[in-house]
Parts: structure tokens; sequence; C-alpha cells
């Protein structure tokens, strides 16, 4: 019977195995492999795996650790990717039928980072149709179970991930984030994800959802796991013109540096009028501020009324660019897509004509606004999702504090800040300025080590 | 009310124009939901937004800061 505590270890630990050689890359990879095929079937987390892909990674990585070439942290470590992002060889359904019978003729450009890391990519996780919602809900896979509560929701879209890596089927996974599809699940699942700044990760060989809002990132169980996934994934590439030629620090290296004298607000007003969460989150959201200024932050409560406006701009600008990428399919095979995505994709037309010029308009407005409003701050402190996981395949209600922050681009992190009532995670956000994941990730760092990393009470089936 | 009559009809409008065939169920669907709602909030955040944003027709000219001759 096989042991599989060593995969709820951290990425980081077991990877300082690998390099000492003792922990075998083949080894872990199996172990991967034997934990899907024992868990997915309750989980329902894995469109696919790829073991022959996977083995010859892993023998690979072995070879040259043996030969006293390793790569880094990624090497020899299984990963899953997001099944939207195309693997050579292999089809990219994204969550549809549709799309189900497409072969990538390449690499994604982040599993090719992935590649160049040494890591193994062991499969391709679930999403809903197109990534197009924010629970698990797809009528053509069904939906994914969270290792938190086998009834609850991971949230979506990144729900595969979210579920895979929270059960510890592999030390993380990508996601997609195009209105809080990173931060949603990992939120939902304890998970510490980030989306980064726009145009920090390329997104060509991805399937898009909405061009202007897309963001690719990792999803962990611990904040330095995702900085050294983050690491591997980020940089310019050609074949992406959104993305940046921005310099890609080592954000693990500096991790442990604090916040002392770091200027942060703490959002007390969304201008929503609505209550900011419910009070579990709250609860957590007040530990985590606690926690920064009592690691040396400046702590100060800000309301923001243009969060709400950010997110009402956010959500326009994604039903018109999803509508606009997908209209052919809605146009020649409506029958094919599943009611949840086509019902939305349909919310294209329900808009005035004048409204992508004026939605462009008021994005550079309150990008504007936000920016002034943040003056003389370095970070921004607000709840991940307002609630915890609710029950299986159930519409969220609440992107509210997520969506903003892909109409700014700006880089957001969730990352766990503690248990609600019904004992499932609560998340707190962590906002940084333009290119500023250095800082994101060291908050996130300090909340992580007040609140500890969670572990998913799931048991790998034997 | 009347609000979301008049948007329910553009959008059918707009995607009978676009060749998309609209059933009635997502309309009624997004109107209990309160999608078109949400629709109205987001143009008439817009539309506020766009009256301190230089668009063209609303460009500030010199003169219009100058006391009138009058």
């Amino acid at each position: 019977m096989p042991d599989f505590s060593i995969l709820r270890r951290p990425l980081f630990e077991v990877a300082h195995l690998v390099e000492r050689r003792e922990v075998s890359p083949v080894e872990l990879a199996e172990l991967s492999l034997a934990a899907i095929d024992a868990a997915n079937s309750v989980l329902n987390a894995f469109r696919c795996v790829l073991p022959e892909r996977a083995l010859a990674a892993a023998r690979r990585a072995e070879a040259e650790i043996a030969g006293g070439s390793y790569r880094g942290a990624l090497h020899g470590i299984p990963l899953a990717v997001k099944d939207l992002m195309d693997v050579a060889g292999e089809t990219t359904p994204a969550g549809s039928v549709v799309l189900a019978d497409r072969v990538a003729t390449e690499d994604c450009d982040v599993v090719r980072r992935f590649d160049a890391a040494g890591a193994v990519i062991i499969g391709k996780t679930h999403l809903p149709e197109f990534a197009y919602h924010g629970s698990s809900i797809n009528p053509h896979y069904g939906p994914v179970r969270n290792p938190w509560d086998l009834e609850r929701d991971t949230g979506g879209s990144s729900s595969g991930t979210g579920s895979a890596v929270a059960a510890g089927l592999v030390y993380g996974a990508t996601g997609s984030d195009t209105g809080g599809s990173i931060r949603n699940p990992s939120s939902q699942c304890g998970l510490a994800g980030i989306k980064p700044t726009f145009g920090r990760v390329s997104g060509r060989g991805a399937v898009t959802l909405g061009w202007s809002l897309d963001h690719m990132g990792p999803m962990t169980r611990t904040v330095r796991d995702a900085a050294l996934m983050l690491e591997a994934m980020a940089g310019y590439d050609p074949g992406d013109p959104r993305t940046a030629r921005k310099h890609v620090p080592s954000y693990a290296d500096t991790l442990d540096a604090g916040v002392a004298g770091v200027r942060i607000a703490l959002l007390e007003d969304d201008g929503a009028s609505l209550p900011l969460a419910t009070p579990a989150v709250v609860h957590g959201l007040a530990h985590a501020a606690q926690a920064l200024a009592d690691a040396g932050a400046l702590v100060t409560p800000l309301r923001i009324p243009e969060v709400s406006e950010l997110e009402l701009v956010g959500v326009g600008l994604l039903r018109m660019e999803a509508s606009a990428t997908y209209e052919h399919f809605l146009r020649e095979q409506p029958e094919a897509l599943g009611a949840p995505a086509r019902d939305r994709l349909y919310l294209g037309w329900a808009m005035g004509p004048e409204v992508p010029l004026l939605a462009g308009q008021a994005r550079t407005v309150l990008r504007e606004r936000f920016s002034a409003r943040l003056d003389g701050f370095d970070l921004l402190l607000l709840p991940g999702m307002p609630y915890e996981a609710p029950p299986l395949a159930t519409m969220p209600a609440g992107t509210r504090f997520l969506t903003p922050f892909n109409a700014l681009g700006w880089p957001a992190m969730v990352t766990p800040s503690g248990l609600g009532e019904r004992g499932l995670p609560t998340a707190v956000q962590i906002v940084g300025r333009p290119w500023a994941e250095a800082l994101v990730f060291r908050a996130a760092r300090a909340v992580e080590a007040a609140v500890g990393p969670l572990n998913a009470p799931f048991a790998i089936p034997q | 009310m009347a609000d979301t009559q008049l948007l329910a009809e553009r959008w059918r409008v707009n995607a009978r124009a676009a060749g998309i065939d609209l059933p009635d169920t997502v309309v009624e669907g997004a109107v209990r939901a309160g999608t078109l709602e949400q629709i109205a909030a987001l143009e008439a955040l817009l539309r506020r937004l766009d009256a301190g944003f230089s668009m063209p027709h609303q460009l500030a000219r010199p003169w219009d800061a100058e006391p009138s001759d009058a």
C-alpha cells in the first residue's frame, strides 16, 4: 500500500530532498500517478493524466541530478496544468466538447518553461467550459469536489487545480484568472494562489477567455511554493505581445525580508453598500491585518469605492471579450455548448454598442483614480472570497473582490486566513502595484507565518 | 422594470442583428437573476465616468472658462 504522505509536504521541502538525491523523481511521479488513480474517481480533479510524458521527464530529471546537473526547485517535481493550456500531442478541451478533438501541436509557453525547469507534468485538471464560471459546474465533465468537504464546491474556474493541489495529488498546478479564477478556488480550497501582473506570464498556447483580462499563475499549498512556481512561469514571450520585457526577480530569495515599514491599506468599504464578507472571513481579515501589523507593517483602514466600480467594468469587459471569442460556436453549434457557458455568452449582445468603447475608457479613468486612492500605500489588504466554500456546483455570488484586479491588471494573491465555522478555509487577498509581486509574496508569507498552511482533511483512498 | 424591459428588447434586437438565436428563456433567466439591472448599473457608471473624461464632444474649450461678453 503506497505511502502518499510525502506528496502532502511543501514543494520547497521536497525539492531539497530531490536535490540531495534523498528522493527519486521517478518515485515521486509514480506516487503522484498512483494518488490520482486512487482519488480522481472521488474528486474529479483531473481530466487526463500523462504517464508516459511524466515518467520520461522524471527519468530525465533523475539522470541529470545524478550527473550533477540540478536545474532548480522544480527539477523532478510533479506538477499539473489547467486543461486550457496546450501540451504537445494532447487535446485541450478547455472544459468543452467543441474543442475536444483539437490536438495541440506544441506546448504552451508555461509548459515550455516548466520543461526547461525540469518539472514533471503529471496531467491536466478540470475546469468549467471555457473557464467561464466561478464554480466547478461543467455539464460535460461533471463538478469537482473540494477536499475540505466533498459536498462543497472548489470554486472556479481553476477547480480541478484547486482540488488536486489541496488533496496532495501534486505539489502545485497552474490556474488562469480572467475574473478571479485562480483566487476563487485558492480561497475555497485553502491554497496560496497568485494572479501576477498582466503581462508577467505568457498566455500563448492557453485557450483565451478574455484577451485583456486573462492571467496565468500558480496555485500551491504554501506561499514559498507559489513563489518558486511563478519564477519558472514568468518572463517575456515574443509569441505573446501582452507580455512585457520585465526582469523576473527571485521571489523566493526575498520572501523572508518581512514587511517592516510597508504601508498597507486595509479595505473597509468597497462602495458596494453590502457587508464586506461573512463574519468568519472578516475575522480572518482582521487576523491577517494584525499579523502584518505585528510584523511591523503600517496598516490603515481605507474606503475605496472604485473597487465596486472596477468590478462592474471588469464583468462588462469579460462578457464582451468572452462573447467575441466564442461567437462562432454560439452562432454555429449552440446546442453543443453547456447551458452555463452558453447563457453567459449570449450576454455579450445585451449591452449597448457604445459600451465597449466607454468601458475601455472607464478602465483607464478608474485605474488612475484607484492608483491615486492608494497614493502613500504599498499594498492593499482585502478579503479573497467573501464566504467559505458553498455547496457543490453552486453559482457563486461573490467574486466582487477579485474581478476588479483583472480590470486593473495589478498583482493579487490570496492566502489562507484561518478556518470558518464549518471548518472550511477563509482567505485574504493582497494586492500590489504593477510588477510588485515580490512585495506581495513577502506580505503573504507574513500572514502565512501567523496562520500556518492549512491541510485539507482528505485521505487518498487506499 | 420599464428599463429592464427595454434592455431585454435591445438584447433581442442586437442578437437578431448578429445572427444569434437568443432563446426567450435566457432573457427571462437574466431578468430574474438581476443581470440586466447589473448591465443598467454598468451603463449608468459609464455615462457618469464619461462626464469627466475627455471625449471629443466634451473637450474643455479654453473659452468656456472666460467671462461671457454679455
